[in-house]
């Protein structure tokens, strides 16, 4: 699989996921850029710094200047937008302001900028790839998951609903439905509890998400968009619905 | 003669309008005994949807408000308990549609979608819920999603996806609200001949809305009330033991087009 001359921009918090899967991209031979928000500027220069890639700041939540700043980037093959709100929290105390953040992060923002670079290629007479990080939340009930859940729920169906329209412009559009990743954010007392769940005894490698996304973004995958593709080590399939880990710790 | 809801309160958001599903929802629940309350953004239709509710023998109580405004929707649930003492069923049915695809979103239209269907369901089950932990006696949530929950039509993608987002939302909230007792589902129209869908593009002639029908396996429009027997359904005696589902009202649209 090879990224050679594609440039992708990565999107999301700057953390273990986005940096590994930015190395995977990067090491199949592809340009990186992160898009980092205003906020976000310092640890994107160092995770940029990790991973050899350029970094740009994007305002997702203002449609209208991001559609310049995507013009201002240059050519860009492939875009990997990776969620913002992961809240855990019982349903009755997520407060009015933090539905607002998950919406805004994980749907909203993903809209901008999808709809902004498939409308640069479409101008532009080229293909694209959008890749977008979820969670399985989004599809299984998980407890004191429902802004996650409900957020990312909505983006797999409208990254269907994309990839209908974009696949004429030989833009295909995919879901990645992550279950647990091992990052340093993930607390110690829960991965026990997930890994008793995860029929493959370990917990996701980053850089099996960036494997994933390279093979979705490249020539191969060309007839694959508007899917779902779950990557949780078969979480899923025995911790269905109900957990509650960083409950029971 | 007693109805299966008698002695039940129930709101109905979006109930105004008496082409409107909610009307149909507030219909089927009158008609089992539930006093109902109707809101609406739109003020128009409410005392004359009241009158029709108390000439049907129960009470009726009209607020005007929007789903989407988090002050008015505490303020109405306040103001419903106050009046009725009480609440044990919400029909979370307010919601509004735009046809643009994805291409051609705009964050106006996009806003609205999200902030009545996503955010203004969210805060009317909070709010609703709130209220029936504090009685402690249990309690029904239904909200109106659409066949559009499960089948995706590239013309209206946000509204679709607020609609999908139903699934993992009420699950959720199923899973949580149970210890509870207070059931969550929701319910599939399919095409329902409302105000909702008169500016549809497809709706602007008659081959389209006769194409339209011809779509669905039955043959036919759903009716309002059709709808709002399901909600009955959930809301009543029979629908106790069932948490956590979607039920498509849609002359079988939706069949095999489970694709989101
Ligand atoms: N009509 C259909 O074919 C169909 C199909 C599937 C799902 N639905 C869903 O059914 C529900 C009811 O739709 P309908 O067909 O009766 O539409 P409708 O437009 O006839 O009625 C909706 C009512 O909600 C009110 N409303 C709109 N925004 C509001 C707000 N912010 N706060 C309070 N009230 C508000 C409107 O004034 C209107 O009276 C919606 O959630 C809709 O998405 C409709």
């Amino acid at each position: 699989m090879n990224l050679a001359n594609k440039t992708a921009l990565l999107t999301g918090p700057m953390d273990a996921l986005l940096i590994g899967v930015g190395k995977a991209l990067h090491e199949a031979g592809a340009d990186i850029l992160l898009g980092h928000l205003p906020s976000d500027e310092q640890a994107a220069i160092v995770a940029a710094g990790q991973i050899g890639a350029r970094v740009i700041a994007l305002t997702p939540d203002n449609p209208d200047s991001l559609a310049l700043q995507i013009e201002a980037a240059g050519e860009i093959d492939i875009c990997i937008i990776a969620p913002h709100s992961h809240l855990y929290k019982p349903f009755m105390e997520v407060t009015d302001a933090e539905w607002d953040t998950a919406i805004s992060g994980n749907f909203e923002q993903a809209l901008w900028l999808s709809q902004a670079l498939a409308r640069q290629w479409i101008k532009a007479g080229r293909g694209g790839r959008i890749i977008f990080l979820s969670s399985i939340a989004a599809r299984l009930p998980l407890t004191h998951l429902s802004a996650p859940g409900t957020t990312l729920g909505a983006l797999r169906a409208l990254a269907k609903m994309a990839a209908v329209d974009l696949a004429p412009h030989d833009i295909t559009v995919n879901v990645i439905e992550l279950g647990w990743v091992d990052t340093p954010a993930l607390p110690t007392e829960v991965r026990s509890h997930i890994l008793d769940g995860t029929p493959t005894g370990r917990l996701i490698d980053p850089a099996e998400v960036g494997a994933l996304c390279v093979f979705l973004a490249s020539e191969l995958a060309s007839s694959i968009t508007g899917e779902t593709h779950t990557l949780d080590g078969g979480y899923s399939l025995t911790r269905s619905a109900g957990t509650e880990p960083l409950v029971r710790g | 003669m007693a109805g299966r809801l008698t002695g039940k309160v129930a709101l109905v958001t979006g109930a105004g309008d008496p082409r409107s599903i909610g009307w149909g929802i507030a219909v089927a629940l009158a008609d089992e005994g539930a006093d109902v309350i109707v809101n609406d953004i739109n003020p128009a239709g409410l005392d004359t949807r009241v009158a029709d509710l108390q000439a049907k023998g129960v009470r009726g109580l009209g607020i005007q408000g929007n789903i989407a405004d988090v002050n008015a929707v505490e303020a109405m649930v306040a103001q419903g308990v106050a009046a009725f003492g009480r609440l044990d069923v919400l029909a979370a049915n307010a919601g509004v549609i735009r046809w643009e695809h994805f291409l051609d979103i705009t964050p106006q239209n996009a806003r609205l979608v999200l902030d009545v269907n996503l955010k203004g369901t969210i805060t009317c089950c909070r709010a609703a819920a709130r209220q029936m932990i504090a009685q402690g006696e249990g309690g029904r949530i239904i909200i109106t999603s659409s066949v559009q929950a499960s089948m995706h039509f590239p013309v209206t993608p946000v509204y679709g996806a607020t609609k999908h987002a139903m699934f993992p939302f009420v699950g959720t909230l199923a899973l949580e609200l149970a210890p509870h007792n207070i059931t969550v589902n929701h319910i599939g129209p399919g095409w329902v001949r409302s105000a909702l869908n008169d500016k549809a593009p497809d709706q602007q002639t008659a081959e389209g809305i006769e194409g339209n029908r011809q779509a669905v396996p039955l043959k036919r429009d759903g009716l309002p009330e059709e709808m709002g027997r399901a909600v009955a359904y959930y809301a009543g005696p029979d629908g106790a033991y069932v948490t956590g589902t979607y039920l498509r009202v849609d002359g079988g649209l939706g069949i095999g087009k489970y694709s989101i």
